[in-house]
């Protein structure tokens, strides 16, 4: 199992979710199952940078490591049912911590939705450099190195909207200079090894690992974190082109489409039931779309949802009992009080927090 | 369409002077609206025969493939060579990318769609196709209709029904390889006259074929990396397993091999990319790859093949092999086999099979499903019955000559049917069946390995195979002929001093501008 990431990943999981959740839970988490749940168990327990991380393995297959993960003694699944780190678990997950050393990754995604922005935000990039690369330098055909159709329609709009490419290639370069003047020498590495152009190929990430002596797993994670820190600091005025790259004309923020849609209708003072009707959506939809505002957006007031009587109580049965199982607090803090209310406490709770479980 | 005007437009799409052998007769034969089956070895430029057409003829042309990822390979090939109305569309497209794809479909913005043989069995999408006028009906890889091939695949044997339902446009079989008993099958399939057969020759001229008898996996490994220490790349290293392909870059890694990788299905898209880029960039001289990798790579400079693993059938080696010097350059293809070589080959065929039990669990469920329409996918039956895709389509397809199922359909993510009253057959019947399918394969490896342990000329033993007679070769012929190793042997030195790490300058070289 040592050196193994997928037994790091399932322990760091179950670690991360502290006993409050059942096996499927981490499963769905690792599998990247697209369900309000699971985005909402990765807001609380700051598990975002793990979400479909193992979505090549089956759920027979997961189930199978898991088995492993409680036969060795790390883990203990309960009839409750729920799963957690036993102290031995703790032990060896503490070591692999640190050999492994992600946490800051860990820690630069507070939800999923950062996630996936960064690794849009990189893909994109990475494209335009090929791009620009061979454009520039008067080669009109490649093979691009990312495949997702999607982004590569980005792409097209974001190159086209500069007409002038050389000076579109200079400003990138510029910005991307800038940018290598604030990190670290392995970071760089991990960033410019990554990128192709006309006379370069990039390199994979079991690659890049081998110049820096570290894992390809390890290395892909850095530079998701580098990918997201970076978008964090990103200005229209100062970074022209990579604001484009990492917006590129949409709304700033990682809210999906359809919960983009929710927010709009409720900033123009509609109410959840005539949202659900005017979309024609489940009243459940515009809930989960709710839960998900209120974690992507910490400006987003809550109270007209939840009055400040019950979001007192909710955070001290949080508190008090420490566990954030929805059916738990739901029992504790009597009658009067909606999942949805305890949903949206508990989120900003956590988003309020800016910091979730440790993994030690 | 006259030859003139066709080479005009061969020369503005893909930038060549004039056809290779076989391609012309082809194009020729599809013009005058012959049913063809065309065999034209690998690297002969068999998808040009039908990829010029598309373009000039007045509705579109479908090309039914079974590997997803040449697909998507063959439509980023023609769109890098500007070619822009192609497209693909298979059971790995997500729900949006199928629609915005349909709906170019509809506003005819497609000439050339690559299609999974599975697509065509959906009767909703055959219905969006029967609203276009087809002009051409290629079928990619036709070996695969064959049950005597060595790539059977049941979707395969449902073609024709698509073809009427598309008002019979021509139809163009395409394979590289196939035995006279496989190409009965092609033809009878698909409605092609035997004399509307086009054949190129199988005999590859540059490639010499050597079969090195190593002792043990211990031997095997220190002929493989004196090979990669002594022969000029580029070149590949075939493997059948993930693992051993990944095991084989680590070794030669610490053995100071440079520029080297590896390659396999299990690797994510983007990781994939890159490599294929750097393998065509020559900055890689050796890839460790199973047989996901070469299909749909048009590099001619291959100078090499190490087979360390024994392919299924012959079939499969020629293909492998024949990604070698398609710029005309000799080049060396050689098999490392040890005597218990054919075991993993022979594992791997059983395994693709589904065992007794699972046959019997499946026919128990399968004789208590109601009589009316029924839906099953493909996790059911992975969860069920342990089933991998192939396996399920099988037997799904067993049922379905037995007349037990019928209106079978292909689903998002799986099959419809309807069960007929007819009562389900003993498990003996079904095991016997695959039984013999196995049988086939193993007939088929069997004859490899005879090819192998065989002493005489090997491109004798190749051509027989084929049941064709040109022996003709440049440089050298093969292992028991005599090889002169010399002219594969590097050339210029491999490991170049590596360039020292820095980072402006490998920004300046992305960007060689400044203001």
């Amino acid at each position: 199992m040592v050196g193994d990431w997928k037994y790091y990943l399932l322990l760091l999981g179950i670690d991360m979710l502290n006993g409050e959740r059942s096996l499927p839970a981490v499963i769905h988490l690792l599998r990247g199952r697209k369900n309000h749940q699971v985005m909402q168990d990765c807001a609380l327990f700051g598990t975002s940078l793990l979400y479909g991380e193992l979505h090549k393995l089956s759920v027979h297959q997961l189930q199978q490591y898991i088995m492993e993960l409680q036969s060795a003694g790390l883990i203990q699944i309960t009839s409750q049912p729920s799963v957690f780190c036993t102290e031995e678990g703790k032990k060896i997950l503490k070591e692999w911590n640190g050999e492994n050393r992600i946490e800051s990754c860990i820690k630069a995604f507070p939800a999923i939705g950062h996630k996936v922005e960064s690794t849009h935000f990189w893909l994109r990039l990475e494209l335009l450099v090929q791009t620009l690369s061979h454009v520039t330098q008067g080669v009109k055909s490649f093979y691009p190195v990312v495949a997702k159709e999607e982004i590569r329609e980005e792409v097209k709009g974001i190159f086209y909207q500069e007409p002038d490419v050389q000076n579109q290639a200079l400003l990138l370069k510029q910005e991307i200079y800038q940018w290598m003047l604030t990190l670290k020498e392995w970071e760089r590495k991990i960033i410019l090894m990554r990128f192709s152009g006309k006379d370069k190929g990039g390199l994979t990430f079991p690659q890049i690992g081998v110049h820096l002596e570290e894992p390809g797993e390890w290395v892909r994670f850095q530079l998701l974190r580098l990918a997201r820190e970076k978008i964090r600091s990103l200005t229209l005025q100062e970074t022209p082109i990579l604001y484009r790259i990492a917006y590129n004309n949409r709304e700033k923020g990682v809210l999906s489409q359809s919960a983009q849609k929710t927010f709009y209708l409720l900033k123009s003072g509609n109410g959840l039931a005539q949202i659900a009707s005017l979309r024609g959506l489940r009243m459940g939809t515009v809930e989960d779309h709710l839960v998900e505002i209120s974690l992507a957006e910490p400006a987003f007031d809550i109270t007209s949802f939840v009055d400040k009587e019950k979001q007192k109580k909710i955070i001290e049965i949080i508190n008090t009992y420490g566990t954030r199982k929805l059916g738990d607090i739901k029992r504790l803090v009597g009658e009067g009080v909606t999942f949805l209310e305890i949903r949206l406490v508990c989120g900003r709770e956590a988003v309020n927090r800016g910091t979730w479980k440790k993994n030690s | 369409m006259e030859k003139e005007q066709l080479t005009r437009a061969l020369h503005h799409f893909f930038g060549y002077d004039s056809f290779r052998p076989g391609q012309w007769e082809i194009i020729e034969s599809i013009y005058a609206g012959r049913n063809t089956l065309a065999i034209l070895a690998t690297g002969g430029g068999k998808s040009l025969c039908y990829q010029l057409p598309s373009l000039l003829l007045p509705g579109i042309t479908l090309v039914v493939s079974p590997l997803i990822s040449l697909m998507a390979d063959q439509v980023q090939q023609l769109k890098g060579k500007g070619i822009q109305p192609v497209e693909y569309i298979n059971s790995s497209l997500s729900r949006e990318e199928y629609q915005r794809k349909v709906k170019k479909l509809k506003e005819g913005r497609i000439k050339l769609l690559y299609l999974s043989p599975e697509k065509l069995q959906q009767d909703s999408f055959l219905k969006q196709l029967s609203l276009l006028q087809v002009s051409l009906f290629v079928v990619d890889e036709a070996h695969c209709i064959s049950q005597w091939g060595h790539d059977f695949r049941t979707d395969y044997q449902r073609l024709l029904d698509p073809v009427h339902k598309l008002g019979n446009p021509v139809v163009l079989a395409l394979t590289a390889t196939a035995t006279p008993d496989v190409r009965d099958d092609i033809c009878n399939h698909l409605q092609i006259p035997q004399n509307h057969i086009i054949k190129q020759n199988m005999n590859r001229i540059n490639i010499a074929y050597d079969v090195v008898n190593v002792h043990d996996e211990q031997d095997k490994k220190e002929r493989m990396l004196q090979f990669l220490h002594q022969l000029q790349g580029p070149g590949i290293v075939y493997f059948r397993s993930r693992q051993g392909a990944e095991q084989a870059n680590e070794l030669a890694r610490k053995e100071g091999i440079g520029r080297c990788a590896f390659y396999h299905g299990g690797m994510d898209g983007e990781e994939r990319l890159l490599i294929q880029q750097q393998f065509l960039m020559n900055e890689l001289q050796i890839i460790f790859a199973t047989n996901a990798f070469g299909m749909g790579i048009d590099k001619p400079d291959i100078r090499f093949v190490i087979h360390y693993h024994l392919p299924p059938d012959m079939e499969s080696y020629i293909q492998e092999v024949g990604r070698i010097g398609r710029d005309g350059v000799p080049g060396y293809a050689c098999l490392l086999y040890s005597p218990d070589d054919g075991i993993l080959p022979g594992q791997l065929i059983v395994e693709e099979y589904p065992q007794p039990q699972q046959m019997r669990d499946f026919l128990l469920q399968f004789s208590q499903l109601p009589m009316g329409p029924i839906t099953l996918s493909l996790e059911k039956g992975k969860e069920t019955w342990g089933f991998t895709e192939q396996q399920l389509s099988m037997l799904l397809f067993y049922l379905e000559q037995k007349n037990l199922l019928k209106g079978l359909e292909r689903r998002w993510n799986g099959w419809s049917f309807t069960r007929s009253s007819l009562p389900p057959p003993e498990v003996d019947e079904l095991i016997y069946a695959m039984n013999k399918r196995k049988q086939i394969r193993f007939r088929r490896l069997n004859e490899l390995i005879a090819w192998v342990e065989e002493t005489g000329c090997r491109r004798r033993g190749v051509t027989r195979y084929f049941q064709e007679d040109d022996l003709s070769y440049v440089a050298n012929c093969c292992g028991p002929c005599g090889i002169d190793h010399s002219i594969y042997r590097q050339k210029d030195s491999e490991d170049g001093v590596r360039e020292k790490w820095d980072w402006e300058e490998v920004l300046h070289q992305l960007f060689p501008i400044n203001k």
